[in-house]
């Protein structure tokens, strides 16, 4: 048998591995976010057919209201969360602050502004409580167990390592919640389609955020040009490479947000030298979108220079990134579509609070 | 005009041809998926200038070839040898047993061969390019061709050496 015969041979061992609709869906991402953004022609990529084929962006147009969050939130007398019966989906939570920050009394809001008072969450400037993305699950923790609530119904959950609880984080689809414990490589990794939770010791890595298919993208922290992919279960690891360069010269990369398909990461950038990057996040200046599969930045969006900082929290289906801008009189929860630009200030809260927004998880893990 | 208009087509046609390629260059079925599904997604980005170039085909195929070459060069993937090849299919009859041991014994050779080499070997004896042709495809020389083909099949042989004989490569 010839080398030929035997190379068809081995190919009829193939699949059929092409999809037209995929591969037209990409390229018209690609074309969009390479060549429209960086020319600023907004108008070029305001169409249906793309921002069909970006399901996580916001629509442009008119600034409007966004029912999902109250326009206005204003420090007021708020309940207990009623432990007997459903409240509803949530928008966020926020924090209300010692000037100091030294303790932070957490709050549950929803849509039409109504406010519930949280369990105490203990943390140091901080409030350590976390929401799932569709805005249905509670997560708080009194420094040893975990709390799940169900905001839909009055069902709680309790989950706990063998140390104290640490953090939480959503993979962007709200299928896993990842818990982690005081003790190096300890977590608990709850699927949220079945309620069940894994607990694992000895994991090589900490995920700095978690996809949709429960692996974690381990960060290089300080930040090399590159990331991990872990599978806890495993503990196989992957190195990639991002090229080119995330940022510019003198640009340092932050830790990522995955976008809600957790096929691309958005990566906040600040000035190198500015800061110190393993203790304070900011001041962030642009956000460059990076393509997982294989490292390449599809495209960079410079902040605005104003009188706030911006601080890249999630993204999320239909609403783009979200990100708080704080300004000295109030926070702001803001909305950006990376490929128009637009920012939406979708509510305005008090200076000075911490603000939960859903699937973002614990500030510190 | 839609500018991707005569592309769906294309691949539906020529999917099938293009999968056995891919599968070829890598050994591995997700790898061979997302080896041609990026080359397509390349091919799409710059459709109306390749469909006008009047070889859709032959741009595919480079697109491949290059972005085999760049992952070996960035060492993302794993390469995966015979174990990932996959189980005979049910048309496999008596001589199914005989059938997979070649193509097992193929595939871990080809996983042996720098990833150039496998690409030569499988533009020549596969697809039944030209010297010239493979050339054109990999960027190279004709002269670089034949010095890749013939290290190849030298150490096709080195690794099986009943799998080739001299005729073996007719």
């Amino acid at each position: 048998m010839s080398l030929r015969e035997r190379m068809h041979e081995l190919a009829d061992g193939a699949r059929s591995y092409a999809d037209p609709d995929a591969a037209v869906a990409r390229a018209r991402r690609r074309r969009v976010t390479s060549t429209a953004v960086p020319l600023g022609v907004a108008g070029l990529v305001l169409s249906g057919l793309v921002l069909s084929g970006l399901p996580w962006l916001p629509a442009d147009g008119p600034a409007e209201v966004d029912h999902r969050y109250p326009a206005a939130v204003a420090f007021e007398t708020a309940p207990p969360l009623p432990a007997n019966r459903a409240v509803g989906t949530a928008s966020f939570v926020y924090g209300r602050c010692t000037p100091t920050r030294s303790a932070c009394e957490p709050f549950l809001v929803l849509p039409d502004g109504k406010q519930y008072a949280l369990p105490e969450a203990p943390g140091f400037g901080t409030i350590l409580v976390t929401l799932s993305p569709n805005g249905r699950w509670l997560g708080w923790s009194n420094g040893i167990e975990f709390y799940l609530r169900d905001l839909h119904g009055q069902r709680e959950r309790m989950f706990r390592g063998k140390s104290g609880w640490t953090g939480a984080r959503w993979s962007p689809d709200g299928r896993w919640l990842v818990l982690s414990w005081n003790n190096m490589g300890e977590f608990t990794i709850i699927d949220m389609n079945t309620g069940k939770g894994t607990f694992l010791d000895r994991v090589p890595g900490w995920p700095t955020v978690v996809t949709n298919e429960g692996n974690w993208i381990v960060w290089d922290t300080p930040f090399e040009g590159g990331y991990d992919v872990l599978d806890p279960r495993t503990g196989r690891t992957e190195h990639h490479r991002v090229t080119p360069s995330v940022g510019r010269a003198g640009e340092y990369a932050l830790p990522p947000v995955l976008t809600p398909c957790s096929c691309t990461a958005m990566v906040p950038l600040f000035p190198s030298g500015t800061v110190d990057p393993y203790f304070v996040h900011g001041p962030v200046v642009a956000i460059v979108e990076v393509d997982l599969a294989d490292g390449h930045v599809i495209t960079r969006l410079d902040l605005p220079r104003d009188d706030g900082s911006w601080h890249p929290k999630v993204a999320l289906p239909d609403e783009g990134i979200l990100l708080l801008h704080v300004v000295p009189d109030a926070t702001e929860i803001v909305q950006l579509n990376t490929i128009s630009g637009q920012r939406l200030v979708v509510s305005r809260l008090p200076a000075g609070v911490d603000v939960i927004l859903r699937g973002a998880g614990t500030p510190t893990s | 005009m839609d500018r991707y208009e005569g592309f769906r087509e294309f691949v539906l046609a020529r999917g099938p041809a293009l999968s056995r390629t891919a599968y070829l260059l890598t050994g591995d079925h997700q790898l061979a998926e997302d080896l041609l599904q990026q080359a397509l997604t390349r091919t799409a980005v710059h459709w109306p200038r390749v469909f006008a170039g009047g070889n859709p085909e032959g741009y595919v195929r480079r697109a491949m070839v290059n972005e085999r070459t760049s992952w070996w060069r960035r060492r993302r993937y794993t390469e995966v040898g015979a174990g990932a090849l996959a189980a005979p299919g049910a048309a496999a009859v008596a001589d199914a047993a005989d059938s997979v041991v070649r193509r097992i014994a193929l595939a871990r050779a080809l996983a042996q061969l720098p990833v150039r080499q496998r690409a030569v070997l499988v533009l020549r004896f596969f697809e039944d390019l030209t010297e010239a042709q493979t050339a054109e495809v990999l960027g190279c020389s004709v002269g670089t061709v034949k010095s890749q083909a013939h290290d190849a099949l030298a150490r096709l042989r080195a690794l099986a050496p009943d799998m080739l004989s001299e005729e073996a490569t007719a």
